[in-house]
C-alpha cells in the first residue's frame, strides 16, 4: 500500500480561520475550526452517499463522578449514572415533548449514547440535513428538567439497567473492569444501579449540565455532502460565545499499578462459561500522537498473538476451548486504559493459562516478522475500510477528535512504528503476573428451555 | 443493477456502486427450510469455512485472507421467508487502494470453498465435522444467552409449530449425531448442483473484471431449480383469544414477544401500507407503542413492532418488571385498536411516512443492505429498486392504514417471566 500523504491548508469560513486537510490517497478530506464559543468543529465530506451524519458530544462520562462546578470552590460528588440520566433527559422539550418529536419532522433518526468519558447526541437522515442540524444543536443546549419528568425517567432507565444486568456479555465485561480497578471509576456501570439513581434531582443535573455542556468542553463531527458556512450559521444561532468557560476542574484520577482482584466470577442463565482476560493500562492523560501509537501497537500485538492467522488460535479452536466469539478489544483513554481478551469456552481456566503462557513465549522470542507485517497490512485494511460507513466515521473520529487524533492521518502512524517499539509495548504492557480472569457460568441448579 | 441470467437456475447481479472503499461478492444457494434438512443446513457452511484443498488449515485461510489486504470471508445462512439462503461473502478493498488486481484473488478464493472442499474417503474432513458440530450444539443451546432473541425465537416456533418457518435456523441437538462427514458431504454436492444460485458483485468493476466476474458465475451448471415460496400468515378464524405460553427464568428482567398474523400478500400494494403501519404503531421513537408504553408509562426501555416482509408475520417486544406484564400488554392492545380505528393524527402519519423513508434511502449507503434487498426481490420474482419501494410508500393513505390493521390478528404472547426474589 503507498503511504499516506496529508495536505493542510488555511482557507476562511466566514470569517471564521479553518484548516482544510486532504488526503488523496484515501480520497478524503476533513474541515476544522473552533466556532467562538470554544467548541471544535470537524466537518468530513462525502459526495455519492444519501445519508448525512451528525454527532455532537461533550468529554463527560459516567467516569466523571466528582468535579468543582464552575464559580464554586469546593468539590461536588454527584450520584452513580447520572451523565447517562443525564443523556435521557436532555430529549425533554419544555412544551412537554420531546426531541424525537422534532427530529420526526424531518424524518431524521436520532439517538444518543453515554460511555465512560463521553455523551454524544447524534442524528441520520438523507433530507433536511441542516433542519435537523438545528434541532440536535438547540435541543442539547436548552436543558429542560422539573421533578416531575425526572421522576418518570427511573421506570424507563430502571429496565434498561435490568436488561444489563441479564446480560452475560455485559456482566462478563463489566466483572473484569472490577477486579482490575481500586479507585478508577471506570468500573462502576455506567447507568448506575436502581438505587443510585434514586438519588437524582433536577438540580444536580442542572449542576452537571452547566458543568460539562459548555462549548469548550464539547465537539460536533458531520459526514456528509455538507457545506460548512452553513454550519457556522447554525452555531452562531443557538450557541453564545459567553457560554465558553475553558478548561473543567476535575480531581486527577490515581491509580495502583495493580490489579485489584485477581478473579471474579458470576453466575447467570448461560449454556456455556465466558471469560474475558484483562489487562490494565496505567499509563494516564496522554494524548494525541502518544496515545494513538499506544492504540496501534497494542491492537497490532494482539493481531499477531490471538489473530486468526496465528498457529495459537487455530491450536485453541481445533482443541475446542474456543469458538468464533474468541476476541480481544482495547480501550485505551486518557482516563482509563485496558485490553480485554475473551469468549466462550467450556474451560476458561485452561484457556486462561494458555493465554499467559503464549504471550510469555513470544515476549522470549520476539514478535515474529511476517506476522507483524501481516497484521500492520489488515490493521491498515480495516482503517480504509472505515471510511465505508458515514456513521462508523462520526463515532470513530469523535473519539479521536477529543483525543487529539487526526483521522486522516492514521495509516502513516503505522508506517513510522519500528519493530522494537512493538516488541517494548509488548513485554511493558502484557505482563502476565498482573493480568485477571473474570467468568461468567451456567447457574448450578439451571432450568433449560424445554426444546419440544 | 445489472441483471444476466448466465442460464437456467444461475443468476448474476452486479450493484454498481462506485463510493465505497471495498467491493463484495457473493454467492448464495436458495433452500427450503425442512425439519430433515434445517440442522444439516447450519452445519455445512461452517465446516466448508474450516478448509479447501489448497487452503487445508484455518490458519492458511486467515492468512490467505490477510494477505488479500485483510478481505473478510461471511458464511452461514439466511432465513426468507420458509427458505433460507445459504451465502458465501467476501467483502475486499476495491483495486484502486491495493494496486492489485484483487478481484481476480478473490474469485480464486471463493471458488476453492465451492468447488473444492477438502474431502477425504468421499467425505467431508472428520476431525472438522466433529469440532464445528460441537460448535453448532454450543450456537444452538448458546440461544439463551441472549434473552431477547430467545423469547423472540420461542414466540416464532410457538406460532408456526412443525411448520418451515417454526424452524430456529441453527437447527437441533438432536440431529447432529445422525450427521456423518459422507451424509453432509452427499447433501452438499446435491446443494451445489440442485439449488436455485444466486450470484451478487456489489461495488466497483472495471470490464475486464467483469468478464472475470461472469466468468466466475458460468461455472455453475445448469439446474431446474426455483425460488422457495412462502405462503403468507393468515388470521386463524377460529382462533378468538391469542395463546399464552409463560416460561420461567431466573434472570432480572421480564420480557415478552406477541406474535401477529398479517395476512399481507408480500408482492401486493398492500404491503407498503403494513409496512408504514408497523412504523406509525411501533417502528420509531415517536411510535404509538414508544410515546405510550415507555415515555407515557414508563413501564419499558424498549417496546417495538417489526414486520416480516415473506411471511407476513409482525413481532412486538418489549423488556418490563413481572408485575407491570398486564399493563404494558394492555397498553399495547389499546394503541394496537387505535392503528384499527384510524386514530391516527396526520402529523405522526407524515412523520412515520417521512422516517422509514429516510430509512430505506439509507439502505443505498450500505453493500450489505444493497444486496440483501435485492436478494429479497429476486426471490419474490420483483424487479423493483429502492426508489419504486420508496415511491410505493408515498402513496400509502391513512385509511390503507388502518385497513391492513384491520386484517391483523394476535396469535401467540410468549412471556419469559423474571423469578428472581428481588419481585414484591
Amino acid at each position: 500500500m503507498n503511504s499516506n500523504i496529508i495536505e493542510t491548508k488555511t482557507i476562511d469560513i466566514n470569517g471564521v480561520e479553518a484548516q482544510l486537510s486532504i488526503n488523496g490517497y484515501l480520497d478524503e478530506k476533513m474541515y476544522s475550526f473552533t466556532h467562538k464559543s470554544g467548541l471544535k468543529v470537524r466537518i468530513f465530506p462525502k459526495k455519492g452517499f444519501s445519508k448525512y451524519y451528525a454527532i455532537y458530544g461533550t468529554e463527560y462520562g459516567s467516569i466523571d463522578r466528582q468535579f468543582v462546578v464552575p464559580g464554586e470552590s469546593e468539590l461536588t460528588t454527584v450520584p452513580d449514572g447520572i451523565a447517562h440520566y443525564l443523556e435521557h433527559k436532555m430529549f425533554e422539550q419544555k412544551d412537554g415533548k420531546n426531541a424525537f418529536d422534532m427530529f420526526a419532522l424531518t424524518g431524521a433518526s436520532a439517538n444518543a449514547f453515554t460511555s465512560f468519558d463521553m455523551t454524544a447526541y447524534l442524528f441520520s437522515c438523507t433530507d433536511k440535513f441542516y433542519d435537523s442540524l438545528d434541532i440536535l444543536i438547540s435541543f442539547v443546549n436548552e436543558p429542560y428538567f422539573t421533578e416531575e419528568n425526572v421522576q418518570k425517567e427511573q421506570g424507563i432507565i430502571g429496565q434498561e439497567i435490568k436488561m444489563y444486568e441479564d446480560d452475560p456479555n455485559w456482566r462478563v465485561f463489566f466483572n473484569a473492569l472490577t477486579a482490575l480497578y481500586h479507585n478508577n471509576p471506570v468500573k462502576i456501570d455506567i447507568a448506575g444501579t436502581v438505587e443510585s439513581i434514586s438519588h437524582i434531582t433536577p438540580e444536580i443535573l442542572y449542576k452537571c449540565y452547566n458543568t460539562f455542556y459548555n462549548p469548550s468542553n464539547m465537539t460536533l463531527v458531520l459526514v456528509g455532502d455538507i457545506e460548512p458556512e452553513k454550519v457556522l450559521d447554525c452555531l452562531d444561532k443557538h450557541i453564545s460565545p459567553e457560554r465558553n468557560l475553558g478548561e473543567i476542574e476535575r480531581p486527577r484520577l490515581t491509580e495502583p499499578d495493580e490489579f485489584f482482584k485477581s478473579r471474579v466470577e458470576q453466575e447467570l442463565m448461560v449454556s456455556q462459561p465466558l471469560f474475558q482476560i484483562g489487562f490494565k493500562d496505567n499509563t494516564l492523560y496522554t494524548d494525541g500522537e502518544e496515545l494513538l501509537k499506544r492504540e496501534i501497537m497494542t491492537d497490532v500485538i494482539l493481531e499477531v498473538i490471538f489473530g486468526k492467522s496465528n498457529d495459537f488460535y487455530m491450536s485453541l479452536y481445533e482443541q475446542g476451548l474456543i469458538n468464533q466469539s474468541f476476541g480481544s478489544e482495547s480501550e485505551l483513554e486518557k482516563r482509563f486504559g485496558f485490553t480485554l481478551i475473551g469468549g466462550e469456552s467450556k474451560d476458561p481456566d485452561k484457556v486462561f493459562e494458555l493465554v499467559k503462557a503464549e504471550i510469555n513465549k513470544t515476549i522470549e522470542s520476539g514478535l515474529d516478522k511476517e506476522s507483524l507485517e501481516r497484521a500492520k497490512k489488515t490493521t491498515q485494511a480495516s482503517l480504509i475500510k472505515l471510511f465505508n460507513s458515514i456513521e462508523g466515521m462520526g463515532n470513530a473520529f469523535i473519539r479521536q477528535i477529543m483525543c487529539g487524533i487526526n483521522p486522516l492521518a492514521l495509516a502513516n502512524i503505522i508506517d513510522e512504528i519500528a519493530e522494537e517499539e512493538y516488541n517494548e509495548r509488548l513485554k511493558k504492557y502484557f505482563n502476565t503476573d498482573n493480568c485477571v480472569l473474570s467468568v461468567v457460568r451456567p447457574v448450578s441448579a439451571q432450568k433449560g428451555g424445554d426444546s419440544n | 443493477m445489472k441483471h444476466i441470467n448466465i442460464r437456467k437456475g444461475v443468476d448474476l447481479r452486479i450493484i454498481d456502486e462506485p463510493k465505497f472503499k471495498t467491493n463484495q461478492i457473493s454467492v448464495f444457494f436458495n433452500l427450503p427450510m425442512t425439519r430433515e434438512n434445517v440442522t444439516k443446513q447450519a452445519l455445512l457452511p461452517a465446516v466448508l469455512k474450516r478448509g479447501t484443498e489448497k487452503y487445508p488449515t484455518l490458519t492458511l485461510i486467515s492468512r490467505q485472507l490477510d494477505n488479500m489486504y485483510g478481505a473478510g470471508f461471511k458464511t452461514g445462512v439466511r432465513r426468507k421467508g420458509d427458505g433460507e439462503a445459504m451465502y458465501f461473502t467476501i467483502t475486499y478493498v476495491r483495486d484502486r487502494f491495493t494496486g492489485t488486481n484483487l478481484t481476480s484473488e478473490v474469485l480464486d478464493f471463493l471458488r476453492e470453498f465451492i468447488f473444492n472442499p477438502l474431502i477425504s474417503d468421499g467425505g467431508f474432513k472428520l476431525e472438522y465435522l466433529d469440532n464445528e458440530k460441537e460448535n453448532l450444539k454450543q450456537a444452538i443451546e448458546g440461544l439463551i444467552n441472549d434473552k431477547r432473541e430467545y423469547v423472540d425465537v420461542k414466540c416464532r416456533e410457538s406460532m408456526f409449530k412443525d411448520q418451515p418457518y417454526g424452524m430456529y435456523e441453527a437447527g437441533y441437538v438432536e440431529d447432529l449425531d445422525g450427521i456423518t462427514a459422507k451424509n453432509l458431504y452427499e447433501f452438499y454436492q446435491k446443494t451445489l448442483s440442485d439449488s436455485k444460485t444466486d450470484i451478487f458483485a456489489t461495488g466497483d468493476f472495471d470490464d475486464e473484471t467483469l468478464k472475470l466476474i461472469e466468468a466466475f458465475a458460468e461455472e455453475f451448471s445448469e439446474r431446474d431449480a426455483e425460488y422457495v415460496k412462502t405462503e403468507p400468515a393468515a388470521a386463524d378464524p377460529e382462533k378468538t383469544e391469542p395463546d399464552i405460553i409463560t416460561e420461567e427464568f431466573p434472570v432480572t428482567q421480564s420480557k415478552f414477544t406477541i406474535g401477529l398474523r398479517c395476512g399481507v400478500d408480500p408482492v401486493s400494494n398492500e404491503y407498503y401500507s403494513l409496512m408504514l403501519a408497523s412504523c406509525i404503531f411501533g417502528g420509531s421513537p415517536f411510535s404509538k407503542l414508544f410515546n405510550n408504553v415507555r415515555e407515557k408509562l414508563s413501564l419499558a426501555y424498549y417496546c417495538i413492532s417489526r414486520v416480516e416482509r415473506f411471511k407476513s408475520v409482525m413481532f412486538i417486544s418489549s423488556g418490563i418488571e413481572t408485575k407491570n406484564f398486564k399493563a404494558a400488554y394492555d397498553e399495547t392492545m389499546v394503541q394496537f385498536n387505535k392503528m384499527k380505528n384510524g386514530e391516527i393524527d396526520d402529523a405522526e402519519f407524515e412523520n412515520s411516512k417521512r422516517y422509514l423513508i429516510s430509512s430505506i434511502n439509507s439502505m443505498k449507503d450500505g453493500l450489505s443492505a444493497m444486496e440483501d434487498y435485492y436478494l429479497s426481490q429476486a426471490i419474490l420474482g420483483k424487479n423493483g429498486v429502492l426508489d419504486d419501494l420508496i415511491a410505493a410508500i408515498e402513496k400509502v393513505t391513512k385509511e390503507e392504514v388502518s385497513a391492513v390493521f384491520n386484517k391483523i390478528s394476535v396469535d401467540t404472547v410468549y412471556l419469559l417471566k423474571g423469578a428472581t426474589n428481588e419481585e414484591a
